[in-house]
């Protein structure tokens, strides 16, 4: 928060305080509504910062600018949180920086259990930041000594809390003063002291970034994604009028420079502006660490978390939801999958788990892998678990398929339910979450030695890469990430079983759905549909195994911007979102692997084999 | 864009007929054929009328919802479509009963009528309610409350 704006509050507080104004003006509300989002904004910032200089303390040259960083930073928030009354965030910050303070002289010797206590004390803060103040400060552990330190830092801390300011309620706004002070102070000193012109080019770079909402980012992209539907829709414009164009060559030259260079700068800007809405892993990896030591604290179970792409960045879009399936993940890789201590050491592990998070990118998709050297996951334990619980297990034939059981929904092989997992929601949920943002999971695993997810990505979800096809006469598109092949076939080439059409690929039959019993049967035309021999298959990869489907005619692939279905319009559970082709006509996405999914629900509902999973 | 103005050019009309004397009495509505029912709607609660184009159908059926439209790059929801009156011209009517969340439903024989204010007020006028108005029974419809408009299109 800048320190103009900060002036302005208090004088608002003051004024306030006086009742010089009514308390209950909308604008003023609205002014500190402003700076209290100000604050929460800012306070995320330093508190990410903290988390990164701690983790890279150990290993860092400079110990002592670093501790000097991260003490600035708590420092900030100290004074900020006060004036909106946070008192126990005020005193967790003060304590910290109290003890910090005591550290100073030997920063250099500062060794793990400091760092892990002052991560404890920061991830305290944010709990109070996140909850408004609210929640207990009683739960901190103390302070770990530092073995060059003579005198116990408990004392230390306590002396010097007496000696410098007891805060209280009445002293709030001297504090507030004494800390606008101090900010000055802490920013001439890093400006001036360090003596390496750092200071100076860091101001220097903060003056060179401004805070923008989201929102307007948003607006903007709209705005480009208009001109880049307006500019498919003058291309196929110009490609209706072809008679008219073989007359006029040097029209067309010129058309095809203008609208070559339009393309290029409108691809530039929208990639430009996307940089703007994109955020790296960094905050996930934080907070998946933050629960990782809770848990490993709270069930005595030693588990390293190793990070791998925390620079990498995603859309914001995507990043705010993906948080909750690697949650989940990381969550059941620490409950099921890595074993206790003694069965660990029986098969010559060692006592301390590894869970591996990566992120890389490859082409316009990020992958996402999470792993562990755990037990794995036994197929014929998951089978067993879904024989009990009801589910029809006949069809499946391989591994594969009997581990890819954990995705139904209910599905869990916990025989009890703990507060972090075993209530059977959570793969199911993961698996949701991720076919919405239009990726995909699929898990890979070794009874004995641990299992692997794999998320894949795209790195945007506001333009995807879509294949458009047509069932009953109507035009659909699919994200092309699921699907593995697509082939025209005579519909001799089918066969059938029963009510069950199998596609016969290099000696094997896989299981074909034909959509147009499934989707747009209310708009067929039955005047106009014309019977043909031939159609054309799309074949995907659901749940491991191999499904085709079965379409009229596959047209084209397109980039295509994914707009969100109206808030007033049904709500359809394939369908990802609305998009407008080059003739302004509005299309769907459709999801292939929910489409499945659905059709295969619905056809097992309607045998009635189907008891629980759905 | 020149419907919009059209609906503009109406919707002034009809304030500017409310406040002179002769048409003090009256209140502009829409009249319109929803599946050979005669319907009405006060002109003050359309968005904008357009002419019929094609709807991209929802790939499952559901109920009184039949597809959207691309309205200059927004997506519109179609609450129903007139199958039965292929002899009159097909309208587009769209409703803002929120602000920036639109929703249309197709109408036939779309006209503008007068009612006068002692007509309009000595009868029910919630969705559904039946108003006479030149001795012919017309349904009203509100496009200002889309739960009740989506009921009255089942």
């Amino acid at each position: 928060m800048s320190r103009q704006k900060r002036l302005k509050h208090f004088a608002n507080m003051i004024l306030r305080e006086s009742s010089v104004v009514d308390n209950s003006h909308s604008m003023e509300q609205d002014m500190d509504n402003e700076f209290i989002k100000d604050f929460y904004e800012e306070a995320q910032d330093i508190l990410q910062n903290i988390y990164e200089m701690l983790g890279k303390y150990l290993e860092s040259s400079d110990k002592v600018e670093a501790l000097n960083s991260i003490a600035r930073g708590v420092h900030t928030i100290k004074g900020s949180c006060i004036m909106f009354g946070m008192t126990q965030l005020n005193k967790v910050s003060h304590d910290l920086e109290s003890y910090m303070g005591t550290l100073k002289p030997y920063a250099n010797e500062i060794i793990q259990e400091q760092v892990t206590y002052i991560l404890r004390v920061v991830d305290k803060m944010s709990e109070l930041l996140a909850n408004g103040d609210k929640g207990s400060i009683d739960d901190l552990p103390l302070a770990p000594k530092l073995a060059a330190i003579s005198e116990p830092v408990e004392k230390i801390v306590e002396k010097t809390i007496i000696e410098e300011e007891a805060v209280t309620q009445e002293e709030n706004n001297i504090v507030s003063i004494k800390n606008w002070k101090n900010d000055k102070e802490s920013s001439t000193a890093s400006g001036s002291g360090n003596g390496n012109g750092n200071g100076a080019t860091a101001v220097q770079a903060l003056t060179e970034v401004i805070r923008v909402p989201v929102e307007r980012v948003n607006q903007a992209l709209d705005n480009i994604w208009e001109i880049f539907l307006i500019r498919n829709q003058l291309a196929y414009l110009f490609g209706q009028n072809s008679t008219w164009l073989n007359q006029h060559p040097e029209f067309v030259r010129s058309w095809e420079f203008l609208d070559s260079s339009l393309e290029t700068n409108i691809t530039e800007l929208e990639s430009k502006t996307m940089r703007m809405r994109m955020a790296s892993l960094k905050s996930i990896y934080q907070r998946l660490s933050q629960t990782l030591r809770d848990y490993s604290d709270r069930y005595k179970k030693p588990i390293k978390l190793h990070l791998i792409g925390e620079e990498i960045e995603l859309d914001k879009k995507i990043i705010d939801i993906l948080y909750e399936p690697l949650i989940h993940l990381l969550r059941n890789a620490c409950d099921h999958g890595i074993e206790e201590g003694e069965e660990r050491a029986s098969k010559n592990k060692p006592l301390e788990g590894n869970i591996y998070l990566s992120a890389k990118i490859i082409g316009n998709e990020v992958i996402i892998e999470i792993k562990d050297d755990g037990q794995g996951i036994d197929p014929q334990k998951l089978l067993k678990k879904a024989k009990e619980k009801g589910l029809d297990v006949s069809r499946i034939q391989t591994e594969k398929e009997a581990i890819d059981i954990i995705f139904l929904a209910g599905f869990s092989t916990a025989t009890e339910v703990s507060e972090i997992s075993g209530r059977g929601v959570g793969m199911d949920a993961v698996r949701t979450s991720i076919q919405k943002m239009g990726g995909t999971i699929k898990v890979d695993t070794n009874v004995g030695s641990g299992s692997v997810f794999t998320l894949t990505l795209p790195l945007s979800m506001s333009v995807v890469s879509a294949l458009v096809m047509r069932v009953n006469g109507q035009v659909f598109a699919s994200t092309t990430n699921p699907i593995i092949e697509t082939k025209i076939i005579n519909y001799s080439d089918l066969n059938r079983n029963g009510d069950d059409l199998y596609y016969m690929q290099r000696n094997n039959y896989i299981k074909c759905i034909d959509l147009k019993n499934d989707i747009f049967i209310q708009s067929i035309d039955r005047k106009s549909l014309v019977k043909k021999d031939d159609g054309a298959i799309c074949l995907i990869e659901h749940n491991g195994q191999e499904i085709a489907l079965l379409v009229d005619c596959i047209e084209e692939y397109y980039s295509l911007v994914i707009k969100p279905i109206p808030s007033n319009a049904p709500k359809i559970p394939f369908v990802l979102g609305v998009s407008i082709l080059a003739t302004g006509e509005p299309i769907f996405i459709i999801s292939l692997t929910k489409l499945c999914e659905f059709v295969l629900g619905k056809k097992v509902q309607e045998v009635g084999v189907y008891h629980e999973a759905a | 864009m020149k419907q919009l103005e059209e609906v503009f050019k109406k919707q002034q009309e009809s304030r500017e007929l409310e406040k002179s004397g002769d048409g003090q009495q009256d209140t502009a509505f829409i009249k319109f054929y929803l599946n050979d029912s005669p319907c009405i709607t006060p002109i003050q609660s359309v968005k904008e009328i357009l002419e019929y184009r094609s709807i991209t159908p929802y790939p499952l059926d559901s109920n009184c919802h039949r597809g959207i439209i691309n309205l200059r790059g927004n997506i519109i929801p179609i609450y129903n479509d007139d199958f039965t009156r292929e002899d009159y011209k097909k309208r587009i009517i769209i409703f803002e009963p929120i602000a920036n969340l639109l929703f249309g439903i197709v109408g036939s024989n779309v006209k503008r009528v007068f009612i006068s204010e002692e007509t309009y007020n000595s009868q029910n006028c919630h969705n559904g309610d039946v108003i006479t108005f030149e001795n012919t029974p017309f349904k009203y419809f509100s496009g200002q409350d889309q739960m009740t408009a989506e009921e009255r299109l089942k």
